[in-house]
């Protein structure tokens, strides 16, 4: 099992807790998606994985690794990478120095080898190569700055992704090419994905299974080729 | 002018200097090419396109956060017009326009009804010094606001509502969907006459668009607002807006009902995808 949560208690303020004993796992190489209501804690899941959030009790390990107490930096060394809500870059540089950063410690050769890696992957990021050094990424699309903001993310070459609401604020199209794109990566790359959505529908037919998330916890896991997998989920957010 | 008219939005371009870099040429990126569109009194108007079509950039125009390089754009209110190009920002909220940004702006450690009582307009009318030396005017003022927001509060959720339960509790224990709505209702405290609202269910769940909805419903068809609307939720766009105008490379390039304008070729090739 590649991540395996158990237990799992933390908020943001002390004795208010979002996650109320949350326990799931995520086999590798698989395709997992997270719905719940504004406030379930989805958003909350991928902080206190990506340890930007400490948890009170319980563990998360992945790959046999318990991650509680390590940083958010080790975390991502270890093969974790974490899409942000909104698709997050540094507007007043340019994509390519959004890259860089991204990238870490790496020379120049190796960042433009592991670049030209990512745009294999897809048509979509390779289109980005032409706005790459001469403009800053304020002037980029929305559907640009969220394939930008994924780049940042594959370019640690990630075995694990957490993406937290891709789809938010971005065209139907625009949508369609990020759930392409996302399709390729798992295709070439074998890339386990946690996806957690708003947009049912997308995240339906790109993932195996999902999880319903009602206050802290996981209400259901449904597998999302059963005929009744879209009146369970919706059954389950709208009936807490 | 046409009566039923509130917003006329008259041939508005502008561009963006992409780089400063000058072994580039063509370093301009129009995002508005001589717009023309109107907004009608007491009806959802949706606004569609690509990101980077230039409807937030038309919304930046139109609150006057950023200017046009050409165009005019025309408020009708209570048989006056408004050279909108004459006013600063913090003007417009007393010329009746509010909006909702794209992001969420919530004093989180206020309290819900803190939150909502910042959002009330003490009027242009009042002398500004009368709370000075009128003896309890500023107290009369501060119990108008606060019945205003318990008003809202009572009729528009019910008092079954967590917002009235909680309504004395931070704001930044909300999730985000009940900051989004919380920001919705927070506009019904000013006298707006429109509204804009910039994509009010991105990252919202289904039952909290719902709530959206309802209250966007309400704030057009029993306070007679009107509302521009930027969204991309083609579901919400369907079911609440009754005029729709796709914008393309900076243009209006095709408007009418909704159903109209999604079931439009172009449309459905240029934005909608598969």
């Amino acid at each position: 099992m590649m991540l395996e949560i158990k237990m799992l208690r933390g908020g943001y303020i002390k004795n208010a807790p979002v996650l109320n004993g949350l326990e799931f796992n995520l086999r590798s190489q698989s395709r997992l998606a997270v719905f719940g209501q504004n406030g379930a804690g989805k958003s909350t899941l991928a902080k206190a994985i990506m340890g930007l959030l400490p948890y009170s009790s319980g563990s998360i390990c992945y790959d046999g690794l318990e991650l509680q107490g390590k940083t958010p930096d080790a975390i991502t060394r270890k093969g974790i990478g974490y899409f942000w809500q909104g698709g997050r870059v540094f507007p007043h540089l340019s994509p390519w120095d959004n890259l860089r950063f991204a990238a870490g410690r790496i020379t120049r050769k190796e960042l433009e080898n592991k670049w030209m890696s990512i745009c294999q992957i897809s048509p979509s990021f390779a289109s980005l190569q032409k706005k790459l050094t001469h403009q800053t990424a304020t002037y980029l699309s929305g559907g640009e700055r969220h394939l930008l903001a994924l780049g940042m993310v594959l370019i640690r070459d990630p075995e694990l992704l957490i993406l937290d609401e891709p789809s938010a604020g971005l065209a139907p199209s625009a949508v369609d090419e990020l759930f392409l794109v996302l399709d390729e990566l798992f295709k070439t790359e074998n890339t386990t994905i946690l996806l957690i959505e708003q947009n049912l529908d997308k995240a339906m037919a790109f993932c195996e299974e999902c999880l319903v998330l009602t206050n802290g916890t996981i209400a259901r896991r449904i597998d999302l080729s059963a005929e009744s997998a879209y009146s369970d989920i919706e059954k389950t957010m709208f009936e807490q | 002018m046409v009566s039923d008219i509130i917003l006329e939005i008259d041939s508005v371009s502008k561009s963006f200097i992409i780089t400063h870099n000058s072994s580039i040429t063509d370093n301009h990126l129009l995002v508005l090419d001589s717009l023309d569109l109107i907004v009608e009194c007491g009806k959802i108007t949706a606004l569609i396109g690509s990101n980077g079509a230039g409807k937030t950039t038309l919304f930046n125009i139109v609150s006057r956060l950023i200017d046009a390089e050409k165009g005019s754009i025309t408020l009708y209110s209570e048989s006056q017009e408004y050279n909108l190009f004459k006013y600063k920002p913090h003007q417009l909220a007393s010329l009746g326009i509010g909006r909702l940004f794209q992001s969420s702006h919530i004093f989180e450690q206020m309290s819900i009804i803190d939150n909502l009582l910042i959002g009330y307009q003490y009027g242009s009318a009042e002398f500004p010094y009368a709370n000075l030396y009128i003896p309890g005017k500023s107290r009369e003022i501060d119990g108008r606001a606060k019945a205003k927001a318990l008003e809202i509060l009572k009729t528009i959720f019910g008092t079954d509502h967590y917002f009235w339960k909680q309504r004395n509790q931070v704001a930044g224990r909300l999730s985000y969907g009940q900051k989004r709505l919380l920001e919705t209702a927070r506009l019904m405290m000013g006298n707006y006459k429109l509204m804009l609202l910039d994509e009010p269910t991105a990252g919202i769940s289904p039952p909290f668009r719902i709530e959206i909805g309802r209250l966007l419903e309400k704030m057009v068809h029993e306070m007679g607002v009107s509302v521009l609307l930027i969204e991309h939720n083609m579901h919400f766009v369907r079911e609440h807006a009754d005029i729709c105008h796709f914008m393309h490379n900076g243009r209006d390039h095709v408007f009418g009902t909704p159903a109209d304008v999604l079931g439009n070729e172009e449309v459905r090739r240029m934005y909608l995808g598969a």
